[in-house]
């Protein structure tokens, strides 16, 4: 349960950031997922801001190590991260 | 520029875009800083080192993070980006000067530039700045596959950085045998940026920033005791990741790029192109076989470097190439005896296996045998006869010098850091001809006498494999029974680098060479024909000449003439000066090549043809009277070229 409340946070985030309607769907497949953070991963900017607001949402600051190309590709590591902040 | 100096801190400089001095991950750090700008007549030095692009604050973000417990750091900003992220090579020279001036440790350069040819007044500061012990590490290129070197990260005196598939911040690998030898982390990753924010970014220039950290660290690490540039080198590839690998892969190939390591130049300037060091060990010699064309110049021209005691020649005589005999040489055709093997030192040995006669094929083996029985110092050209040699010094312990002039991949290797020597400015002088066995060697030869003769310095690069005897720089002998073993593909860059160690350590006015054959091929159904002719072209592509003499012979139609002059002009942009005729026509008697000497009558008849079709000055090389015409040729063109 822990583990979906972070996924879901994540992906409303993103799409935040990236002004994704998702047009109410409770379900992201894959491939959207995949998109989502291509697209963020693309715009320095985006992703900068994508980072901000996760660490502001749950008030955590990331390590430099942390944060790789695997944080923008892939969504089971990054909810691993943010779990291993939050406790 | 007056920047705080404080005593026994670890000055570490980034030169970039400035630094946004006021972000929150940079506040009460030692940081100084100021920027050079280039001003016309010279360089300004400015308070202003704020940064308006982010790249100068993300890279002293990232080193400070590595070295934020490090209680003697001090950051040293020079900002060289205003307007744009480019500077030229001039302002990022001054601000290297600077460091050294001022006792900076480290100095970071998350740039550089991609060229063909090393720059010099770049490479020359940064020798300067690793003579000092001032260590620069410097960022690749981000470009995949680039044609070109990044520099300074690609000089020997600098550590050269390229992005790894890399986590962790500390994490670094090395990567043997390559021009950047190592690899930090430019994946993508959090950095700061100007204005107080961050920014996700990728990059060697991050990596470069990575590992100048690390170094630092390293450094200041009680453990390294001795701290010079080469033992830091040491702990740093003694304590690199084994398992890292590049982010992009540099040629895919797999063909290993060869490390230049070697800064040492000295064994150049001792030995390589110092002819008379280099043959010491060769002054009074014996020549075999004498009817070879090459042998009879030992005869004719006396600019050899050794002295010619005797000439020996087969018990059976073929027709000579030349039938010339030296009337004040003794020449024998049997083994020397013993009081004649006492006057000389060595043996000059030439292509006696392709003889076809059995006898003086035994003959030339015996002779070998005594060489060496008697320790005598064997010159030869044939390296057919090497694994004969290899057994007879078994057998007898020989302990002189058995030398056959031959360009190995090693050399190849050995002249890369030549790289760095300044390009050529002085003038190169070939002789090209329209076909071989025409005297373009003896008309070096005889450019290489009159022009010393008027006190000029010459260095002489040689195609011929005895040419080293006659006082040649260095040889490159890719003709017949070539002893050249790098690839074809190999030559522009070696003979690049010869021309440049050549001038750099001999300091001679000009360089003299000439090709081997022609660069137009006679006979169009004949691949060894075509091979040759593409060899003469790539030497002479090789050697870039200035200006160029062309030499001919008696049987060749005006068209052969021409075509090479103008071939030669085309591949080479060179200029032509004259052409030497040859006084020799082939001839092929009894079905053996032979070579008749045209009548003075002939060779004038010929001459007269040439001027007048295509108004072109030809000359006899060796008559003396026309010395005077070859040196104001060749004078009023050098004065034409500067």
């Amino acid at each position: 349960m822990y583990d979906k409340h972070i996924k879901k946070k994540v992906l409303e985030i993103a799409c935040d950031v990236l002004d994704y309607d998702m047009n109410g769907e409770s379900k992201v497949s894959e491939t959207q997922v995949s998109e989502i953070f291509y697209r963020i991963i693309s715009n320095s900017l985006k992703a900068t801001n994508f980072v901000v607001l996760i660490e502001d949402e749950y008030d955590i600051e990331f390590d430099d190590d942390e944060i790789n190309i695997e944080f923008f590709s892939d969504l089971k590591y990054l909810c691993q991260v943010i779990k291993n902040h939050i406790g | 520029m007056n920047v705080p100096i404080t005593k026994n801190e670890m000055k570490i400089a980034i030169i970039d875009s400035g630094v946004d001095s006021n972000h929150t991950k940079l506040k009460d750090i030692n940081l100084s800083g100021f920027g050079i700008k280039s001003n016309g007549a010279g360089f300004s030095y400015i308070k202003d080192y704020s940064d308006e692009f982010g790249h100068g604050t993300a890279i002293a973000g990232i080193i400070h993070k590595h070295t934020k417990d490090l209680p003697n750091v001090e950051l040293i900003i020079i900002k060289i980006f205003f307007d744009h992220l480019i500077a030229n090579e001039e302002i990022v020279i001054e601000a290297i000067r600077w460091c050294i001036n001022n006792d900076v440790k480290v100095i970071n350069l998350s740039l550089g530039i991609e060229k063909n040819n090393p720059p010099q007044n770049f490479y020359n500061v940064c020798k300067l700045a690793y003579d000092h012990n001032t260590l620069i590490i410097a960022a690749s290129n981000n470009v995949a596959r680039s044609k070109h070197k990044t520099y300074p990260a690609s000089f020997p005196t600098v550590f050269g950085v390229d992005s790894g598939l890399i986590k962790k911040n500390k994490d670094y690998g090395y990567v043997k045998n390559n021009p950047i030898e190592f690899l930090a982390k430019g994946t993508t990753q959090r950095v700061l940026s100007n204005n107080g924010k961050f920014n996700i970014v990728q990059g060697v220039s991050f990596a470069c920033a990575h590992f100048s950290g690390i170094v630092v660290k390293l450094i200041e690490d009680p453990k390294l005791i001795n701290k010079n540039i080469e033992d830091i080198k040491m702990a740093l590839i003694e304590n690199s990741a084994s398992n890292i690998k590049p982010w992009i892969n540099y040629n895919p190939s797999g063909e290993i790029q060869y490390q230049i390591t070697n800064v040492n130049l000295d064994y150049a300037s001792n030995e390589l192109f110092n002819n008379s060091k280099k043959f010491l060990w060769i002054r009074n010699v014996a020549i075999f076989p004498t009817c070879e064309k090459e042998m009879s110049l030992f005869a004719k021209m006396k600019s050899t470097s050794v002295k010619v005691q005797f000439l020996i020649d087969y018990p059976r005589q073929v027709k000579s190439v030349f039938n010339e005999a030296n009337e004040f040489l003794l020449s024998i055709n049997r083994v020397p005896n013993a009081s004649e093997l006492k006057k000389i030192d060595s043996f000059v040995i030439g292509y006696y296996l392709d003889q076809l006669f059995e006898g003086n094929i035994h003959f030339g083996d015996r002779l070998l045998e005594l060489a060496i029985s008697n320790n005598k110092n064997i010159y030869y050209f044939d390296k057919r006869l090497e694994r004969k040699i290899d057994e007879l010094k078994e057998k007898y312990n020989y302990t002189a010098v058995a030398y056959c002039p031959v360009i190995q991949l090693s050399d190849y290797n050995d002249l890369k850091p030549f790289k760095f020597l300044p390009e050529v400015n002085i003038p190169v002088i070939a002789v090209v001809g329209t076909s071989s066995k025409q005297g373009k060697f003896t008309t070096q030869l005889r450019i290489l006498g009159i022009m010393e003769k008027e006190g000029y310095k010459v260095g002489f690069l040689s195609t011929e494999p005895h040419g080293e005897l006659f006082s040649a720089s260095y040889s490159f002998p890719y003709g017949y029974s070539s002893t050249v073993n790098i690839g074809s593909n190999n030559w522009l860059d070696f003979l690049d680098k010869v021309l440049k160690g050549i001038q750099f350590y001999n300091t001679p006015n000009l360089i003299l060479t000439g090709i081997q054959s022609s660069i137009i091929p006679r006979v169009y159904d004949d691949h060894a024909c075509y091979q040759s002719v593409l060899n003469s072209l790539t030497f002479l592509q090789g050697i870039k000449p200035d200006v160029f003499i062309c030499a001919i012979n008696p049987d060749d139609d005006i068209e052969d003439v021409m075509n090479t002059i103008e071939a030669t002009k085309i591949y080479t942009g060179a200029k032509f000066l004259f052409c030497v005729l040859s006084p020799f026509r082939r001839t092929d008697e009894e079905g053996y090549e032979s070579h008749r000497k045209i009548s003075n009558t002939e060779f004038h008849d010929f001459c007269e043809k040439i001027i007048y079709k295509l108004n072109i000055p030809v000359i006899d090389v060796m008559d003396s009277d026309n010395d005077n015409f070859i040196l104001e040729a060749i004078e009023n063109s050098l004065i034409e070229l500067n």
